[in-house]
C-alpha cells in the first residue's frame, strides 16, 4: 500500500479505483451494449434474412442472392420506386433549400422582435408529427371537400382537380408538404450561420459598391458552405428515406395513383409487412437502399466539398 | 384451548387460500386481439360470464387496425402471439389455403359437429374458408340497404323509393346534383371512395356478379363481366354526382346535405342519426345492378380465429362460438350497434321487427334480415385482398384519370397478380 493511500484510509476516505486504460471504455460500456444490441445485431440479422426466402412466420432458407437478383432485375415496381424516390429527393432539395436560403436572408434583414415571431412561425410546421401534416393535407387536398379547391373556386379557377388521385400531382403534392414542413428547419440553421457573418464583410462589400445579387452569390452563400452542406446533407437523406407522406397523404396507403407515390421505403414496407410478408425479399431492397442512399450521400459531401467546409 | 382453537382457524384459513389459488391456477389464460372497440366493448361486458362459463382467464386486448396483421406476425414469430384473433373477414392477409402457411387453425373438426355452426349463413362462411377449410367463426353478415334524405330528393322530384336499378338512380343523381355553388354541386347522390374496389364500388361490384378471383382463387381481372362493371362504374363517377369523403367527415357530410344518400352495411347506419334530427331519412334495398339481380351486397365484417399460438383449440372452439353465436348476447349486439347476426334462425324474432324511429318508424331489423337472404357470393382466395387493394386499385385510378383505358389498367393489373403466383 502506498503512503497516500495508507494515508486516505487512515483519514478515513475513499481510494479511488484506478483501471487506467479501461476507465474510459467501461464508461462507454453500456452504450457500445445497447449499439451492439440494437443495431448491429438487427444488421445481422437483416444481412442473414435477406438471403433467405422467409416469409410470414416462416423463417426460411438459404437462397444465396436471389432475393437481391430479383429486386435488381426483376422487379419494374423497385425501379419506379426508386425514380419516384429521386424525383422526390430532387424536388425537395431544389425547393427546401432555395426557400430556406431566401427565408433566412429576409429575415436576416429584418431587426428586433419580428424577427423572433416570423421565425417560430416559419418553424412552428417542423413541431407538427408528420403524419398529422400529411392527413391534414390529405384532407384540404380532398377533390370535393377540400380547403384548396374551395379556395379555387372562390377565386373563379378552375376547381376539379383530383390531386390525390391523378398521378401527375402525386410527388409534386409530396414536394409540396414536404417544403411546408421542413423549410423551417433549414432556415433556423442558415439564418444562424448568416448571424455568425462579420458585418464588416458587408460594410467593405458595400463600400466597394457591390449589388445585393453579388453579395448573396459572392459573400453569403460561400460564406454559408457548412451550413448549407449540412442542410442539404440530412434533406437529401430525410427525402431518400421519405415514408409518411406516401404512406399517408394518398389514401390507398404508400402508393398513391397508378403507384406514382411508392417511393423505396414504402417499397420495402409493402413487400414485408402489406402484402405476402416477404421479409427476406424486403431485407434485401432495404441492404439495397441503404447503399444507394449511402452512395448519395458521399457524393454529395464530395460534390459540396465537406472538406472545405470543415476547414471553414 | 384458545390457542389451539386459533391455530386450527390460522390452518383452515391457510387451506382455503390454498385451495383458491390453485383453482386461479387451474384456469387457463386466453388472451384475445381484436381491433373493432364495438366488439371488444361487448366482450369486456360479457367477461365475468364467459370467463364463469369455461373458467378460463380471458384477457382482451385492442391491437391497432393499420398495425395488426403486422403486430400478429412479429409476435407469432417471437412466441408471444394471441390465443384468438378477431380480424377483418375481408382484409384476409393473415388467411391461406394450405394450413401450414395459416397464423390460425383450421377449425373444420370443429365445425363439422356443431349444431351451432349449422345456423351460420353459407354466404358468410365463404369468407373465411380457402381451400377447403373453415378457418374463422364470422361475427355478422352486415348486409346493405340505400340510406337516403327524402326531403333532399323530394326538392328535386325524384322518389327515391320507386327507383328500380343503379342506372335509373344516377340519372335521378344527375338532377339532384344539378344545382351548384362555385361550380361544383350542392347535393351528391353518395359518397365515393376514389382510391379503388372498396365502399360504395366493391358494394355493386358483388351486386354486378363480377369476380376478380375465380372459384379457384385464381386472378381473372380481364373477364368480361368485371370489365362491363368497371365502365359502368367510372361512367356513374365522370357524372360527377359522387362525393370523396373521410371517416371522420362521413356523419356530418350527410347531415348537413352535402351527401343524399349512401349505400350503408348494418354497422354504418348509425351515421345517419345526426341527419335524422333534421331531415326525414329513409331506407331501402340498395337498387339492383340489372334486373333481377341481388338487391343487397356486403361491406365489413370480422371473424374470430384460433391461431398457432393456442395451447388448447379444444378448449377455444366453444369459447369463441360462445362469444360470436350467444342467442341472447347477438340480440344485445343488434340492439346497441344495428348488426345482424349471421344466424338465419334468429332472424324471425320480435327483436328485428321492431320500428326504428330513426327512418321514420320502417323495420330495418326486417329489411336487414330481408338483405341477408340475397346475398351475393364473392369468390375469395389467398390473393384476394392484395389483388383488390394493391394490383387493381393502383389501376384504377390511372383508369378513372383517363391515362389509361379499362383494358390498359386491367391487363396491368392481372398481370401484377399473375406476378404474385410466380
Amino acid at each position: 500500500m502506498s503512503v497516500a493511500a495508507d494515508t486516505a484510509q487512515r483519514r478515513g476516505r475513499k481510494i479511488p479505483l484506478r483501471l487506467g486504460k479501461l476507465q474510459p471504455l467501461l464508461f462507454i460500456a453500456p452504450f457500445i451494449a445497447v449499439l451492439a444490441a440494437f443495431h448491429f445485431y438487427t444488421y445481422y440479422v437483416g444481412v442473414k434474412m435477406s438471403f433467405t426466402d422467409a416469409q410470414s412466420i416462416n423463417p426460411g432458407e438459404w437462397i444465396g442472392v436471389s432475393n437481391y437478383v430479383e429486386v435488381l432485375t426483376d422487379d419494374p415496381d423497385f425501379w419506379a420506386a426508386i425514380r419516384h424516390t429521386i424525383y422526390f429527393t430532387v424536388g425537395g432539395l431544389l425547393t427546401q433549400i432555395p426557400g430556406a436560403l431566401i427565408l433566412a436572408v429576409i429575415l436576416n434583414g429584418i431587426a428586433g422582435r419580428l424577427r423572433g415571431v416570423l421565425r417560430t412561425s416559419y418553424y412552428i410546421p417542423v413541431l407538427i408529427n408528420t403524419v398529422v401534416a400529411a392527413l391534414i393535407f390529405r384532407m384540404m387536398f380532398n377533390r370535393d371537400t377540400g380547403l384548396i379547391n374551395w379556395t379555387l373556386g372562390r377565386l373563379g379557377l378552375p376547381n376539379n382537380t383530383n390531386w390525390l388521385y391523378d398521378s401527375a400531382y402525386s410527388v409534386p403534392l409530396m414536394v409540396a408538404v414536404a417544403f411546408w414542413q421542413w423549410v423551417g428547419y433549414h432556415m433556423v440553421y442558415l439564418l444562424a450561420s448568416l448571424q455568425a457573418i462579420d458585418p464588416q464583410v458587408y460594410e467593405v462589400a458595400k463600400l466597394d459598391g457591390a449589388s445585393p445579387l453579388r453579395v448573396l452569390f459572392q459573400i453569403t452563400i460561400p460564406l454559408l458552405r457548412p451550413a448549407l452542406t449540412f442542410v442539404s446533407v440530412t434533406s437529401a437523406i430525410g427525402c431518400l428515406q421519405v415514408f409518411e407522406y406516401p404512406f399517408l397523404l394518398f389514401p390507398n396507403a404508400g402508393y398513391g395513383p397508378g403507384k406514382a407515390a411508392m417511393t423505396a421505403i414504402p417499397f420495402i414496407y409493402r413487400n414485408a409487412f402489406s402484402s405476402q410478408f416477404r421479409y427476406g425479399y424486403a431485407a434485401a431492397a432495404g441492404w439495397i437502399v441503404f447503399f444507394m442512399i449511402l452512395a448519395v450521400s458521399l457524393l454529395q459531401l464530395r460534390v459540396l466539398g465537406l472538406s472545405q467546409a470543415e476547414d471553414l | 384451548m384458545l390457542r389451539r382453537s386459533a391455530l386450527v382457524l390460522i390452518v383452515a384459513v391457510l387451506m382455503i387460500a390454498c385451495m383458491l389459488s390453485t383453482g386461479a391456477m387451474a384456469k387457463e389464460k386466453v388472451v384475445l386481439w381484436s381491433f373493432a372497440a364495438n366488439n371488444i366493448a361487448e366482450w369486456e361486458a360479457r367477461e365475468a360470464d364467459i370467463e364463469a362459463k369455461f373458467n378460463i382467464d380471458l384477457v382482451i386486448e385492442q391491437v391497432a387496425q393499420n398495425a395488426f396483421v403486422e403486430t400478429l406476425q412479429a409476435a407469432m414469430m417471437d412466441g408471444t402471439g394471441p390465443d384468438i384473433i378477431e380480424w377483418m373477414i375481408e382484409e384476409n392477409r393473415i388467411l391461406n389455403a394450405d394450413p401450414k402457411q395459416c397464423i390460425v387453425v383450421p377449425l373444420d373438426k370443429y365445425v363439422e359437429k356443431s349444431e351451432v355452426f349449422k345456423n351460420v349463413v353459407p354466404g358468410r362462411v365463404a369468407w373465411v374458408t380457402y381451400g377447403g377449410h373453415v378457418y374463422g367463426l364470422p361475427h355478422d353478415v352486415h348486409p346493405c340497404v340505400l340510406v337516403y334524405n327524402d326531403d333532399l330528393w323530394k326538392s328535386v322530384g325524384v322518389d327515391l323509393a320507386t327507383i328500380e336499378t343503379w342506372d335509373e338512380f344516377f340519372a335521378a343523381a344527375v338532377k339532384l346534383a344539378e344545382k351548384k355553388q362555385d361550380g361544383r354541386p350542392v347535393h351528391y347522390a353518395l359518397p365515393h371512395i376514389a382510391s379503388g374496389l372498396n365502399g360504395t364500388m366493391f358494394m355493386i361490384q358483388q351486386q354486378a356478379g363480377a369476380q376478380v378471383l375465380d372459384e379457384n382463387g385464381m386472378p381473372i381481372l380481364e373477364n368480361a363481366e368485371f370489365k362491363a362493371f368497371v365502365e359502368k362504374w367510372l361512367e356513374w363517377v365522370n357524372l360527377g354526382v359522387m362525393c370523396e369523403w373521410d371517416w371522420g367527415n362521413f356523419g356530418s357530410l350527410f347531415a348537413n346535405g352535402t351527401m343524399a344518400a349512401y349505400a350503408s352495411p348494418d354497422w354504418y347506419l348509425a351515421q345517419a342519426d345526426e341527419a335524422a334530427q333534421k331531415y326525414n331519412i329513409k331506407v331501402r334495398p340498395l337498387p339492383v345492378y340489372k334486373a333481377g339481380g341481388p338487391r343487397t351486397a356486403s361491406w365489413g365484417g370480422t371473424f374470430m380465429a384460433i391461431t398457432k399460438a393456442a395451447k388448447n383449440p379444444d378448449l377455444l372452439y366453444p369459447v369463441i362460438e360462445y362469444m360470436q353465436y350467444d342467442e341472447s348476447a347477438i340480440k344485445v349486439r343488434f340492439e346497441e350497434t344495428d348488426m345482424l347476426p349471421p344466424f338465419a334462425g334468429v332472424w324471425d324474432s320480435e327483436l328485428f321487427q321492431q320500428p326504428d324511429p330513426r327512418f321514420g318508424g320502417q323495420k330495418v331489423g326486417q329489411l336487414l334480415a330481408e338483405m341477408a337472404k340475397e346475398m351475393p357470393s364473392v369468390n375469395t382466395g389467398d390473393l384476394f385482398w392484395d389483388v383488390v387493394i394493391h394490383d387493381f386499385s393502383t389501376q384504377y385510378t390511372e383508369m378513372a384519370a383517363g391515362r389509361i383505358t379499362v383494358d390498359e389498367g386491367l391487363r396491368r393489373a392481372q398481370e401484377a397478380a399473375m406476378r404474385r403466383l410466380r
